[in-house]
């Protein structure tokens, strides 16, 4: 059984043309739409937790919520010789988790918007102020060999990029004495 | 239409999301921000390792994210998902060193309806304090919490390549480096471990041009003045505070009340009919691995085994004599050519109480022991070459089995390691050491903690005690 998804490239190409190419390749056997499509891990397949849940935010993700809001219900399932068939409702209910997963991730790009043309303070109604974090703010793992050729890990903060933080161990930061 | 069918959809989805949220401690989201076929959405097949099933190189990277992510979840309350955009990027590297990966709290906010006025908290913790999407109110909703970017290249030719993401979820990391203990320490900070205060300069840090203490300064204590940063009037007094060592510490409650899990200052005992002038307390250096030194400790006598300078003593499977010597007593070896984990596991082996070994350099204090090795059971410790001398030269009338020089592996309880005053130390070393000092714990505290500088081989995955007190840190800041 294969699935196309055709909301994705439907956007470039137009959906009737993607429908009538989907055919065609899966007719002739050849799997060049299927390849080419770029490989997300899809959460499903992932170790199950409690507290954790995994969405995807890559830029096929978002693309594909603008898709869903203003196309739901076109995408097209295509059975194993090649006919469109009905979706199933373990499919339907994994296109609405889709359409959840898209809208709590496009925070995602909202943030490089934001980043993009931030304004110096962000300001709520109640008075409270926020300024974007820095990388300056953010913590760095690093690790080094030191003289007697053993790995060190240490934790840098304060710096302004991940290349000043290796700069900073490989200097001779003594951190950690622990030592073979 | 068709969009309020989608609205629909979506809030439906969300509410089962919020259902669960009250349901767990904590929700935390991974935000997967690579691109088809990079970092998390790589598609190299893999085996399952150490509990991570995962069969795809991307699989196993969000996996063992899932796993530091749920550590906290389970740990954390809080009614807001908590978002963590998280990526595998490429960053600084050289053959012998690399940016293992970085994170922290994405907005730095101040003026929370319910937290400390004109202080300044990281955007989880302010979630959890206002019980509401506070990056919402400031018109940016659903913005992530944490950003964690990790280093995409590890273990590759020119980026520590002998040193690899160990994607196992059972600490079994080896010569590997522990993708998850990695985690936490850094979702540590992003939840609110960390000061925005600039101990380099004393500086408070700025919203909108105006300075104002972090949430962790009401807690950060000059013991040396009773003065903590928030109360302190100069950049100064923070700057100096900052590099008194030792004196630094941390004045919340809840860590104060945690801190018995701390144990004294490790120290080798040393008695017996036969000590002469060895016998005294000695300060060891702790290993890694192995048992932890209790408050009871570990006695036996001390018997050395025979000197090998070209395959390092205890380097290789004792012989006979060496076995009839250390079973059942503490053998004696001097550092070199080898690890201290293979000298330990060949004592070990041949039945050893516990290993001293004598380092094979002038100086002091004695380093630790480093190494990994989870099938080693018995404590080891390290003296220094003077000590390891004298200790040696009490034992030339011994016999083939017993020396009559006694030693106790043990803690000091009257020298807690890692507290000044009663308070738990924060890492203060002088000079400065941009980007490590005050926001972690001190390097001397014993067990080990997760949020020291450095991150030790021998951390468990837990971040509560009685092995750890990094949560029992962010309830005192309010989580």
């Amino acid at each position: 059984m294969k699935t196309i998804n055709i909301t994705r490239v439907g956007t470039v190409i137009g959906v009737a043309g993607m429908l009538g190419v989907a055919a065609l390749a899966i007719a002739a056997d050849q799997p060049v739409a299927i390849a080419a499509t770029p490989s997300i891990t899809d959460p499903a397949t992932l170790q199950k937790y409690a507290n954790v849940r995994v969405i995807n935010a890559t830029p096929e993700q978002p693309m594909a919520a603008e898709s869903a809001s203003s196309m739901s219900g076109m995408k097209a399932y295509v059975d194993s010789s090649g006919q469109l068939r009905g979706a199933t409702q373990q499919e339907i209910e994994a296109e609405a988790a889709a359409a959840s997963n898209a809208k709590v991730a496009a925070p995602a790009a909202a943030r490089r918007s934001a980043l993009s043309s931030a304004p110096a303070v962000f300001v709520a109604e109640n008075g409270a102020q926020a300024e974007l974090a820095t990388d300056a703010d953010m913590a760095y793992a690093v690790a080094v060999v030191d003289k007697n050729g053993k790995v060190k890990q240490a934790c840098i903060e304060g710096q302004p990029n991940d290349k000043a933080a290796l700069a900073v161990a490989a200097a001779g930061v003594e951190v950690d004495s622990h030592e073979e | 239409m068709k969009n309020k069918i989608y609205v629909a959809l979506a809030t439906a989805a969300l509410g089962v999301g919020m259902a669960s949220a009250a349901q767990a401690a904590a929700t935390i989201v991974i935000l997967n921000n690579n691109a088809a076929n990079v970092g998390f959405n790589d598609t190299s097949p893999r085996a399952p390792v150490g509990g991570n099933p995962g069969t795809t190189l991307g699989q196993q990277r969000l996996n063992a994210f899932q796993e530091a992510a749920n550590i906290w979840g389970a740990t954390l309350t809080s009614p807001v998902t908590i978002v963590i955009d998280a990526a595998f990027v490429p960053q600084a590297c050289t053959a012998t060193g690399a940016t293992l990966g970085s994170a922290g709290s994405t907005l730095r906010i101040v003026g929370l309806d319910n937290g400390r006025p004109n202080t300044i908290y990281g955007s989880a913790l302010s979630d959890k304090i206002d019980q509401m999407d506070v990056a919402g109110a400031l018109g940016l909703p659903n913005f992530p919490d944490i950003q964690a970017r990790f280093n995409i290249n590890l273990g590759t030719a020119n980026c520590l390549p002998a040193s690899p993401w160990y994607l196992g979820l059972d600490g079994n990391h080896g010569a590997g480096i522990d993708l998850v203990a990695v985690l936490l320490h850094e979702f540590g900070h992003g939840l609110g471990f960390q000061t925005f205060t600039n101990g380099s300069t004393g500086a408070l840090s700025a919203i909108g041009g105006v300075g104002y203490p972090s949430i962790w300064d009401y807690n950060i204590q000059d013991n040396s003045t009773g003065l903590t940063w928030a109360t302190m009037t100069t950049n100064a007094q923070r700057q100096a505070s900052a590099i008194n060592t030792g004196r630094l510490v941390w004045t919340g409650q809840n860590v104060t009340n945690a801190s018995s899990l701390l144990s004294g200052f490790p120290v080798v005992n040393v008695s017996g009919p036969a000590a002469g002038g060895a016998a005294g307390g000695y300060d060891v250096g702790r290993a890694s691995f192995g048992a932890r030194l209790t408050a009871t400790g570990v006695s036996g006598d001390i018997m050395p085994v025979s000197v090998d300078t070209v395959n390092g003593d205890g380097c290789l499977p004792f012989n006979a004599a060496n076995t009839l010597a250390v079973n059942g007593n503490i053998a004696l070896l001097s550092r070199g050519v080898c690890g201290f984990t293979i000298k330990v596991k060949n004592a070990q082996n041949a039945g050893a109480i516990g290993v001293i070994v004598q380092d094979n350099v002038a100086g002091s204090p004695p380093p630790d022991l480093g190494g990994t090795d989870n099938t080693i059971t018995i404590p080891a410790v390290r003296v220094t070459l003077a000590d390891g001398a004298r200790i040696r030269a009490a034992l030339t009338k011994r016999s083939r089995t017993k020396s009559g020089v006694i030693a106790n592996l043990t803690t000091d309880p009257t020298r807690i390691a890692g507290l000044n005053g009663g308070f738990v130390q924060l890492y203060a070393p002088n000079p400065f050491i941009g980007g490590s000092s005050v926001s972690h714990f001190d390097v001397t505290a014993y067990p080990n903690m997760l949020m020291e500088p450095n991150i030790n081989g021998d951390l468990t995955h837990h971040v509560i005690p009685p092995d750890d007190m990094t949560f029992t840190l962010l309830t005192d800041i309010g989580w």
